[in-house]
C-alpha cells in the first residue's frame, strides 16, 4: 500500500502518532486490529485546541459488488476521525482524491475529501449503542450498500447528492415543475432558525406586485439551458466551477445569472444594506438523452455569503453608488465573461427541501391518491367535525364543503380547533381557514356554507347533491334522518360520540344507498338493546349537562377534549378506511376510562323493508322477521307473541320497528289463542328507553298464527288493535300491530289522533 | 442475482451454482466421513443442502455434475441422492437429480483404475441406466468407446447425440438470455479418453461459466481436478480458436485442493513457477476477482513448505502473486473462511454490478443460527 502522503490521497492534518488515547479513538484502533478487514496504516492526532485523533485504515470490503456503477473500490482508505470532545460526532473521511460522490454524503468544502455520512440517527442517540466494532462495521456497511444502489439503481445515476449543509431551502413545487410564468416571482424569506451556523430558508411563489418580502433581493433564481442525464458531481464550491461544470455538460451559466441579477438590480437599484447573504437557484431541466425532451427539472441552490449587489459588482455588472447597486453602462458588444473576482466568488450548496402539498401529505400519512380524490360535504364543524377536517385536511383526503350555521362562542374554545380570537366567527369559516392555512396558498380546495343543513332548501339540496360523501357529524337526530328520504343525495354517513364521550359511532350507507342511515339507524338500536355492551352505551343522556346561556338550547355537555382526540382519530380514520369499502356499516368503539382500552363492536346490518300503512311508512329488516318467525316457530302448535318497540318519526310518518319482545311468562297462549301477559314487561321497556337514551319504547303487539292460518286478523285482532289507538291516542301515538303465520307477516295500524280506519 | 457457493469439505470439493430463476446445480459432493460430527470442521453436507432445499420447498436439484469420479468429489453421494437405476438407491428423502453431468470416463469401466471408489461404480451404473433410456444425463466428450458402448446396449449413438457435448460446445439447455447462464465447455477432450489407460483427472470436467445479470457479465472457471499440461492444452487450443474470452474468470475454482500440480511440474522451493501457457490463463482474471481454493487451511510453516499432499503453500503464493497482478481481490481457502475450527461456506453473490460476498453475519446475529460448544462437565477421565 502507498504511504498516506501519496498523491492519490488527501493529506490529513495532525502529527503522526504511535497511539491514541481518546476513548472512542482507541475502540476503534482495538477493534480494526482483530478484524481482518482493516489494516491500520497510521495514526495522527492533533493536540492543540481542535483535540482530535485520526484512525487511518484500509478497508476491505468484500460486499462491495466487484463492478459496481457507483465507482466504490474493494480497497478504500478511510480516515476515521473523532474529536477528544465526545460529545461531537466521529467523522469518516474518503481519502481517495477520486472518491465518487455518492449518495449520503455531508457536504464538504474544496480540499476536503468526502465525508460518509454513517449515521441516520443523531450522534447522542448512536453513542448509546456505539462500540468501536459497530463503528467499523457501520463503514463497511456503508461501503457496500452505496456500491451496490440499494436506494437508486445502476441505471439511475444520482442527479443530486443528498447533503448535509447547513442551509436547507425550502421551495415551492411549482418552480421546480413549470418554472415561473407571467409577472410571477419566487421570493425568499428567511425563518427564525436563519443564523450564522445556517438554518432554513423558505421561499414562495407571489405575484409581482405583491407587496416584497424583505429577502427578495437577496435571491436570483434562473432556469439554464438542459444537461443530458449522467455522470454526478460534487456541488461546485465556487462560481467559476459552477460554470464550468454546466458549460461542461453543454449548458450555460453565466448568460441566466447576468440577466437574474440584472432583473433584480432594475429599475429601482439594489440596497447594499442587506449584503451578507444571498442565494442563487438554478432550475435544471434533464434530459435522458442529448436532443430529447426534458425527463424532469432539478433544482440546485447555492449560499453565497455576499448580497447579490456585491456579486452584481464583482461580474462588473452594478455599480455601487448612495448605499445601492445600479446596473453598470454596457460598453461594447463583446461576449461576456465572468471577470476572475466573481470566479472565484465561494458558494456553498445548499439541502433544497420540496415544499408540502396535498400530494405529498397523502405520501407522508399514507392515504392513497386514488382514494383521496373525492368531493365530501361535512355537515357541522363543532368539535367532532373541526376534529375531522383537521386530521382528513392536513393528510389531503378528500376536497371538503363545510356545512354548519353556528358561530365561535366562548364555551366552544377547549373542545374545538377554533382560537379565542375566532369568537363570534362562522365556525366553518374558521375551520376552512385553519385547514387552508395548512398548505401553500390555493392548495387547497374548500369551501364553508354559514347556513343550516336545511334540506327543503332546494340550493342546500343540490350542494349536497353534487358531493360524493355526506357526512353527518351534526349530533342530531333530524339531520341524518332528513339525509336518509333524500334520493337525490350520495351516500351518506353519521359519525358522533355518545352523551357520555366514553364511546363513538360510525353508521355508513353502503355506495348504492340500498340501505339509508335511517335503517342503519334503527338497526343501531337494536344492537344496543340486545348486546352487553348496550347497557351503557349511551349512558349519561342529558344528565351532566348544564347551561351555558339563557335559552334551553345553549345546552352544552361535560366532555373532555382528549375523549374527542381520541375518538376523533379514531372516526376519522375508520371512516376514512371504511368508505373505501362499497358496504353499509355500523361500528361502535368504546373507551374504557380505567384502562384505556378501547373495544370494537359491529352491529350486523340486514337488508330493510318498508310497508306502507295509511299515511305511515314501517320501516322494518329481515333480522326483525326472521327473530318472529323464530319466535312462532319455537311455540308452535301454540301461538306467541309479544310486544313490539321502536319509534315513530311524527315528520316523516315513519315508523321504525325496533324489535319484537318475547311472551311475558305470565301470558296465556294455545293453539287458537294469545294473551300477551306483563310479568317484567314495564321494566323491559323502562330499560330499553334507558338504553336508547330514552327514543326507543312501546310501538304496538305482535303474535302469531298458528300453521295453516293466514296473516289476516281475527276478530279478536282487530279488538286489540282499536284497544291499543284508545290507549296510545293519549299519547299521540297510533297502534302498530304485526300478525307473523307461516307464510307471510301482515302490519295493522289504527291511529285514533288521524282516524282513518285500519290500515295493513 | 446469481450465488455461487463453495461448501468447506476438507480436501475435496463441494459447490453450488444457484441461479435467480431458482434452479440449482451441484458440482461434486462429499459428505466427509465425520461430517456429521458437530466438532469436526468439515460441513454436514447432507444437512445443510436438505435444509436450502427444503427452503426452497424443493427434494430435487436441476443438475448434479461429477467433475471425476474421484472419492473426495462423490463421498456419500450415493446416499444423498436418489439413483433410478436400482431400488435400493431410493427411498422418500433421497435428493432426486433432475440431470446428471459426467465426463465420458465415468461411463465407460475401461478407463477406471483399481483404485475406483465403490461410489463411483455406482454412478457408472446411472449413468449407463439414464444413457441408455435416454433421459436425465449429459455426457461430456465422446470417445469411441462410447459408441462402441452403446452399440453393445442395442442404441445408435445418433440417437443419443443430444446428450453428449464435446469440448468448444455450449451446454444445451442453458443460456444467457433464458437462464443469465451458459456453460461453455473445456475439458474433457476426446483425446485424453483414447489415449488408453488414462488419468481420470485427465478427463474431468472444465468449465467456463458465464453468469449475466442485468447485462453485466461475470465469468466463473470451474476446475475439477486437472493437472498443468491439461490446462495448458486447453489454454492453447482455445487461443487457437480465437476463443480468449472464454478463459476470462472472475471467479477460479483452482483444481486440486491448490496442489502444484495443476500450475507446473515441479513445487519450488518458495513458489510453484507455473508452465506458460498456465500462466497465461492466470492473466485472464480479471479486476476485483477471486481464486477459491477448496482444500483445508494452507499454512505458512515448515512443515508446510514440505509436506507432499496438498494443499502446496507453494502453489498459493503463486495464485496469490498472480492475483495482485491483475488487481483481484482475494485468495480465499473453503476450510478457512471465518473459522477454521467451523468455517462457513463461501458465498459469492453475482449481481447487475459485479460479484460480492454475502454480508457477513456475525456476533449475536450469527448465535441464532449456530449451536455453541457443548456446555458440560470437564473431560476429566483420571476421576472415573
Amino acid at each position: 500500500m502507498p504511504p498516506a502522503s501519496d498523491s492519490a490521497y488527501y493529506e490529513l492534518g495532525g502529527e503522526r502518532c504511535d497511539e491514541l488515547t481518546g476513548r472512542l479513538a482507541a475502540a476503534v484502533v482495538q477493534a480494526c486490529e482483530s478484524d481482518p478487514r482493516f489494516t491500520i496504516v497510521e495514526l495522527r492526532a492533533a493536540r492543540d485546541d481542535k483535540s482530535f485523533e485520526i484512525v487511518v485504515v484500509d478497508c476491505k470490503c468484500h460486499e462491495v459488488p466487484s463492478k459496481n456503477a457507483v465507482g466504490i473500490q474493494f480497497i478504500e482508505r478511510l480516515a476515521l476521525m473523532f474529536c477528544l470532545d465526545e460529545s461531537r460526532a466521529p467523522e469518516t473521511f474518503a481519502l481517495r482524491k477520486d472518491f465518487p460522490a455518492t449518495e449520503h454524503q455531508n457536504a464538504t468544502l474544496e480540499g476536503v475529501p468526502a465525508s460518509l455520512c454513517l449515521y441516520f440517527e443523531p450522534w447522542a442517540t448512536v453513542a448509546r449503542t456505539w462500540t468501536g466494532a459497530s463503528h467499523i462495521q457501520r463503514i463497511v456497511v456503508w461501503l457496500s450498500e452505496v456500491a451496490a444502489g440499494t436506494l437508486h439503481r445502476a441505471d439511475q445515476p444520482v442527479e443530486q447528492l443528498y447533503f448535509n449543509s447547513r442551509y436547507e431551502l425550502v421551495l415551492p413545487a411549482e418552480f421546480r415543475e413549470t418554472g415561473l410564468t407571467g409577472d410571477r416571482v419566487l421570493r425568499l424569506f428567511k425563518t427564525a432558525s436563519v443564523d450564522n451556523d445556517g438554518g432554513l430558508l423558505v421561499s414562495r411563489v407571489v405575484s409581482a406586485d405583491e407587496a416584497g418580502g424583505d429577502d427578495t433581493a437577496s435571491c436570483a433564481y434562473m432556469t439554464v439551458g438542459p444537461v443530458v442525464s449522467g455522470v454526478v458531481e460534487r456541488p461546485a464550491t465556487t462560481l467559476g466551477r459552477l460554470a464550468a461544470q454546466l458549460r461542461d455538460r453543454g449548458s450555460d451559466l453565466v448568460i441566466p445569472l447576468v440577466d437574474a441579477i440584472n432583473t433584480v438590480a432594475e429599475p429601482s437599484g439594489l440596497s447594499a444594506k442587506r449584503n451578507n447573504l444571498s442565494l442563487l437557484i438554478l432550475r435544471i431541466p434533464i434530459l435522458r438523452e442529448a436532443g430529447g425532451a426534458v425527463e424532469h427539472y432539478q433544482v440546485q441552490a447555492f449560499v453565497v455569503e455576499q448580497g447579490l449587489g456585491a456579486l452584481g459588482e464583482a461580474m462588473e455588472l452594478l455599480l455601487l453608488s448612495e448605499g445601492a447597486y445600479y446596473r453598470a453602462p454596457v460598453i461594447g458588444q463583446s461576449p461576456y465573461e465572468l471577470p476572475d473576482d466573481a470566479l472565484a466568488v465561494s458558494i456553498e450548496p445548499l439541502t433544497v427541501v420540496e415544499d408540502l402539498s396535498q400530494e405529498k401529505a397523502r405520501k407522508l400519512t399514507g392515504v392513497a391518491d386514488d382514494a383521496a380524490d373525492f368531493a365530501g360535504a361535512i355537515l357541522g364543524v363543532g368539535s367532532l367535525g373541526s376534529q375531522l377536517l383537521n386530521l382528513w385536511g392536513r393528510e389531503g383526503w378528500g376536497r371538503w364543503t363545510l356545512v354548519d350555521h353556528d358561530i365561535i362562542k366562548p364555551h366552544n374554545i377547549p373542545r374545538h380547533t377554533a382560537l379565542y380570537d375566532s369568537i363570534g366567527e362562522y365556525k366553518v369559516k374558521h375551520v376552512a381557514e385553519l385547514l387552508a392555512s395548512s398548505f401553500p396558498k390555493d392548495e387547497l380546495e374548500i369551501g364553508a356554507m354559514p347556513t343550516q343543513a336545511n334540506l327543503s332548501d332546494p340550493g342546500m339540496l343540490q350542494a349536497l347533491g353534487s358531493r360524493d360523501l355526506v357526512v353527518d357529524a351534526s349530533t342530531t337526530l333530524h339531520i341524518p334522518r332528513d339525509l336518509a328520504s333524500e334520493d337525490s343525495l350520495p351516500r351518506v354517513a353519521s359519525v358522533f360520540l355518545t352523551p357520555s364521550g366514553q364511546d363513538c359511532v360510525v353508521l355508513l350507507e353502503d355506495t348504492t344507498r340500498e340501505l339509508r342511515i335511517d335503517q342503519i339507524e334503527m338497526q343501531y338500536y337494536r344492537s344496543i338493546i340486545r348486546e352487553v355492551w348496550g347497557g351503557a352505551h349511551l349512558k349519561g343522556h342529558l344528565s351532566k349537562s348544564f347551561w351555558v346561556g339563557a335559552g334551553c338550547r345553549e345546552v352544552t355537555t361535560v366532555l373532555s377534549p382528549e375523549m374527542i382526540a381520541i375518538h376523533g382519530g379514531q372516526i376519522a380514520r375508520r371512516l376514512r378506511l371504511l368508505s373505501q369499502e362499497p358496504y353499509a356499516a355500523a361500528h361502535v368503539w368504546r373507551h374504557d376510562d380505567r384502562s384505556g382500552d378501547v373495544s370494537a363492536e359491529e352491529v350486523l346490518l340486514r337488508p330493510c323493508t318498508t310497508t306502507t300503512c295509511g299515511d305511515w311508512i314501517i320501516v322494518w329488516d329481515e333480522g326483525l322477521r326472521d327473530h318472529v318467525a323464530r319466535l312462532r316457530q319455537e311455540n308452535l302448535p301454540i301461538e306467541t307473541g309479544g310486544v313490539l318497540v321502536g319509534y315513530a318519526d311524527q315528520q316523516s310518518r315513519k315508523a321504525y320497528i325496533v324489535d319484537a319482545l318475547p311472551a311475558p311468562a305470565d301470558s296465556f297462549q294455545s293453539p287458537t289463542s294469545f294473551e300477551r301477559g306483563t310479568y317484567g314487561l314495564a321494566a323491559d321497556i323502562q330499560e330499553i328507553g334507558d338504553r336508547t337514551a330514552g327514543i326507543v319504547g312501546y310501538l304496538g303487539e305482535w303474535h302469531s298464527h298458528p300453521k295453516g292460518s293466514s296473516s289476516d286478523p281475527s276478530g279478536d285482532d282487530l279488538i286489540q288493535l282499536t284497544f291499543l289507538a284508545d290507549q296510545l291516542c293519549v299519547d299521540g301515538q297510533p297502534a302498530f300491530m304485526l300478525i307473523a303465520a307461516e307464510e307471510s307477516m301482515s302490519f295493522l295500524m289504527m291511529d285514533q289522533i288521524n282516524p282513518s280506519g285500519m290500515y295493513e | 442475482m446469481h450465488k455461487l457457493t463453495f461448501y468447506p469439505v476438507g480436501n475435496g470439493d463441494s459447490s453450488q451454482i444457484h441461479l435467480a430463476n431458482g434452479k440449482r446445480l451441484l458440482f461434486d459432493f462429499r459428505q466427509h466421513s465425520q461430517a456429521s460430527d458437530s466438532e469436526h470442521p468439515t460441513i454436514d453436507l447432507d444437512r445443510r443442502l436438505r435444509e436450502e432445499l427444503a427452503a426452497d420447498k424443493r427434494s430435487d436439484v436441476d443438475v448434479f455434475a461429477i467433475t471425476h469420479g474421484d472419492k473426495d468429489h462423490i463421498e456419500g453421494s450415493t446416499e444423498f441422492f436418489e439413483l433410478d437405476h436400482a431400488a435400493k438407491y431410493q427411498g422418500k428423502d433421497r435428493i432426486k437429480v433432475k440431470e446428471l453431468w459426467v465426463p465420458a470416463a465415468l461411463v465407460l469401466d475401461s478407463f477406471a483404475k483399481d483404485s475406483e471408489p465403490h461410489e463411483a461404480k455406482i454412478w457408472r451404473q446411472e449413468a449407463r441406466h439414464r444413457l441408455i433410456e435416454g433421459y436425465g444425463v449429459r455426457v461430456f466428450s465422446k470417445p469411441a468407446k462410447l459408441k462402441a458402448f452403446l452399440e453393445s446396449k442395442g442404441v445408435s449413438l445418433e440417437s443419443r447425440e443430444h446428450l453428449i457435448t464435446d469440448a468448444g460446445e455450449l451446454v444445451p439447455g442453458f443460456s444467457l438470455a433464458t437462464d443469465g447462464v451458459e456453460f461453455f465447455c473445456h475439458s474433457p477432450f476426446i483425446k485424453h479418453c483414447d489415449e488408453g489407460e488414462i488419468q481420470r483427472n485427465a478427463s474431468a470436467l472444465i468449465f467456463q461459466v458465464r453468469l449475466s445479470v442485468d447485462g453485466t457479465v461475470t465469468n466463473y472457471f470451474a476446475v475439477g481436478d486437472s493437472e498443468s499440461d491439461v490446462l495448458g492444452e486447453i489454454v492453447e487450443i482455445t487461443e487457437a480458436k480465437g476463443n480468449d474470452d472464454r478463459l476470462d474468470w472472475d471467479i477460479y475454482n483452482i483444481p486440486h485442493h491448490c496442489s502444484y500440480l495443476a500450475l507446473g511440474p515441479d513445487k519450488g522451493k518458495n513458489s510453484t513457477q507455473p508452465t506458460d501457457p498456465v500462466d497465461r490463463l492466470l492473466e485472464h482474471g480479471q479486476r476485483d476477482a477471486y481464486v477459491i481454493s477448496s482444500s483445508w487451511p494452507i499454512k505458512n510453516d515448515k512443515l508446510a513448505y514440505e509436506q507432499t499432499q496438498p494443499p502446496h503453500v507453494q502453489a498459493k503464493n503463486t495464485y496469490v502473486r498472480r492475483l495482485e497482478d491483475v488487481d483481484g481481490r482475494e485468495f480465499m481457502v473453503t476450510m478457512e473462511h471465518k473459522s477454521e475450527t467451523k468455517p462457513q461456506p463461501i458465498e459469492i453473490q453475482v449481481t447487475g454490478s459485479g460479484v460480492k460476498l454475502s454480508a457477513a453475519i456475525g456476533g449475536a446475529a450469527i448465535l441464532v443460527h449456530e449451536r455453541p460448544p457443548r456446555a458440560g462437565v470437564p473431560y476429566a477421565p483420571c476421576f472415573r
